[in-house]
């Protein structure tokens, strides 16, 4: 066979799109009409509430920079995403309009990024990819993992904060966060049933509209803040995957590092591992090494929007809520698969912690490692930070917590033993090589 | 004609055209795309045995493609109707078609990783790997761009919103290159091809370095007008 041409970047997306979608047994025709059936749905919604978005008339007047953003939410799916054809446009249109507001707002008009293509998939991995091409690059979402993120920045917004004078929110303390989740267990119980049904049902879907909340009569417009800061996280670190390949890193940075720590391991992964080389091992600490760093450049990103938006605490609560949600997810993975590790998960050390990752070939570190890398740098460059960093997170934890005792009742409540969806096992082999 | 066919079918299905339409096509034939339409050539078969490759396939709705055109319709005494369509170029399309069913593979890189142990694959070859079927379609093509179709109100109606019936007592006006009425068989085809994997990969989990191992690849060209 001669050679040709390499896979360009579409084609990739797609394949990957294609593979994820076959593992479900689903083929083009089969999301083709689950497209239109959710174009039905939101249409249906938006028929029930006309008034659920803002006029373009009084967005204008709020910030006339906002002409780009489509109200028409049905109207998102009837465009085609050349090359692109198992891409859901409603999810690639709103995609684009946010991170354009994320770049405008940080950036400012007309900054210079390194572009790339958006696409989402149901990979099976709470997680995005970023996808090297020439000339275009990708970044590809879990695309559950979005309406997951939109369904806790909703129901967090009613637990963290309290409605403030004007467009204000203020933040409750632990105690009347508590209490407000024990006088209303739906709330729990809705973050534990997202969980679960992503879990297990392979999918979250959009939320519908907000209803009111049960201590006031606004719809907490704070939760948008929380998915944004959520959401451009996620941006940021794949970006920082491209703009970190694009000056041609290759990982040798981590090169020592990685060297050092098999040095010191090598015995002890001959014993439980013995297939694993010294060239593999240091490819995936310099993976993981790699991933810790754009977790650190993202955080700092969304830091750096919310204090320009006025929106600081919320925005770095929204950044934070990735590691809630993905802990979460890894939480009922191991649960329903195996739940004696779970104990010993939470008992190792760091370096441990990051070994076993390493020797279980996970793409990133654990993301309870991850939050804390990230804590540890702001306190070594950015110290003013870290209180807010610390107090956020308690909170989340605090939530965490109780969401974990929801699910491992939903479990032993179970009918029959429950089996994560097919796609969780997929995400190991995502390009069915 | 057979061109103007191709970039119609893409436009509207993104898919690929087989001329004739109605050809004997299966999935995991291969061929060439000439004139923006699928040719076949053989079956991978010939190359990968007997292995089953998982398909599935999907009912949709019928359907009533047609060029880049405009139409009027007007009523005509005992309960006929004239159709008058002015297409933007020529060789205009007109396809109507009910019963459809789409065959498509579901495990791709199977049948990707069997292919690339053969030494005699031709990568430039598009393989089937989604064969759109129907159980009746009728096509006319329009040389000039102005053609019309006469005929009972129902069976007229039904020609334009894809449910094509009794043509027989149907009257085509105009200069009609072809005319294919109540055939069955395959329309379209989706293709992929055997490409270098590439750099692309190189973030994914479980994902080596070897840039020049082979996979079947969506092919999404398309075709120009």
């Amino acid at each position: 066979m001669e050679a040709t041409a390499h896979i360009g970047i579409r084609e990739a997306i797609s394949m990957i799109q294609e593979n994820a979608y076959a593992a479900m047994d689903m083929t083009l025709y089969d999301v083709t009409q689950y497209y239109a059936g959710e174009r039905r749905r939101i249409a249906d919604m938006m028929a029930a509430a006309p008034d659920y978005l803002l006029s373009r008339s009084d967005i204008l007047a709020a910030d006339p920079s906002l002409d780009y953003i489509a109200l028409d939410l049905p109207g998102r799916f009837d465009q085609t995403i050349e090359g692109l054809p198992y891409q859901n446009p409603y999810l690639y249109s709103w995609l684009l309009d946010c991170l354009r507001y994320c770049d405008e707002k940080l950036w400012g008009q007309g900054a210079q990024r390194l572009p790339f293509i958006v696409a989402t998939a149901p990979t099976g991995r709470f997680d995005a990819i970023a996808l090297r091409g020439s000339p275009d690059n990708g970044i590809l979402i879990e695309d559950g993992l979005l309406n997951v993120a939109t369904q806790f920045s909703n129901t967090l917004a009613l637990i963290l904060y309290d409605k403030g004078v004007g467009s204000t929110y203020i933040e409750r303390s632990d105690e009347a966060m508590l209490s407000a989740m024990d006088e209303d267990d739906r709330l729990v119980g809705h973050l534990a049933r997202t969980i679960w049904e992503y879990v297990v049902d392979g999918y979250s879907f959009l939320p519908g509209v907000m209803s009111k909340s049960a201590y006031d009569d606004e719809d907490h417009a704070i939760r948008h803040v929380l998915s944004l800061g959520f959401l451009f996280f996620v941006f940021e670190h794949e970006r920082y995957h491209l703009d970190w390949w694009q000056q041609g890193n290759d990982g040798s940075v981590f090169e020592a590092s990685g060297r050092d720590m098999w040095e010191r391991c090598k015995d002890h992964i001959a014993d439980v591992l013995p297939t694993m080389t010294a060239e593999a091992f240091c490819r995936l600490h310099a993976t993981h090494g790699e991933e810790l760093l754009a977790d650190f450049h993202a955080f700092n990103a969304v830091t750096v929007l919310g204090q320009k938006e006025g929106t600081y605490a919320a925005s770095i609560t929204g950044a934070l809520m990735f590691f809630m949600i993905a802990d979460m997810v890894q939480y009922v993975c191991f649960r329903l698969q195996e739940p004696e590790f779970i104990g010993r998960l939470y008992t190792l050390d760091g370096q441990l912690l990051s070994l076993v990752a390493i020797l279980t070939a996970e793409s990133h570190p654990y993301a309870f490692l991850r939050k804390c890398s990230i804590a540890s740098e702001i306190g070594r460059l950015l110290p003013a930070h870290l209180d807010t960093l610390l107090s956020v997170d308690r909170k989340l934890d605090l939530v965490a917590q109780s969401v974990k005792v929801a699910l491992d009742n939903m479990v032993a409540a179970a009918p029959a033993p429950p089996v994560p969806h097919a796609k969780w096992a997929f995400g190991k082999s995502l390009t069915g090589f | 004609m057979k061109k103007s066919y191709g970039s119609t079918v893409w436009k509207l299905l993104r898919e690929y055209a087989i001329w004739q339409p109605g050809a004997p096509t299966e999935l995991g034939d291969f061929g060439l795309i000439k004139d923006g339409c699928f040719e076949r050539i053989g079956n991978i078969r010939d190359y990968i045995g007997d292995v089953v490759i998982k398909s599935k396939a999907n009912t949709l709705d019928q359907m009533s493609l047609r060029s880049d055109s405009t139409w009027s319709r007007e009523g005509k005494p005992e309960k006929k109707v004239a159709v008058t369509l002015e297409f933007k170029k020529n060789n205009g399309v007109l396809l109507s078609a009910k019963g459809i069913e789409v065959s498509s593979f579901l495990e791709m890189q199977k049948a990707g990783a069997l292919i690339a142990q053969s030494p005699d694959w031709d990568r430039s070859w598009f393989v089937v790997t989604s064969v759109r079927h129907a159980d009746r379609f009728v096509l006319v093509i329009s040389k000039d761009l102005k053609a019309a179709i006469e005929g009972p109100e129902d069976t007229i109606d039904g020609l334009m919103q894809g449910d094509p019936g009794d043509m027989s007592q149907v009257q085509l006006m105009g200069a009609i290159q072809l005319k294919l009425i109540g055939n069955a068989g395959p329309l379209s085809v989706r293709l992929h091809q055997m490409k270098s994997r590439g750099p692309s990969f190189r973030h994914l989990e479980g994902s080596d370095e070897d840039v020049d191992e082979l996979v079947l690849t969506p092919y999404l060209a398309g075709v120009k007008e």
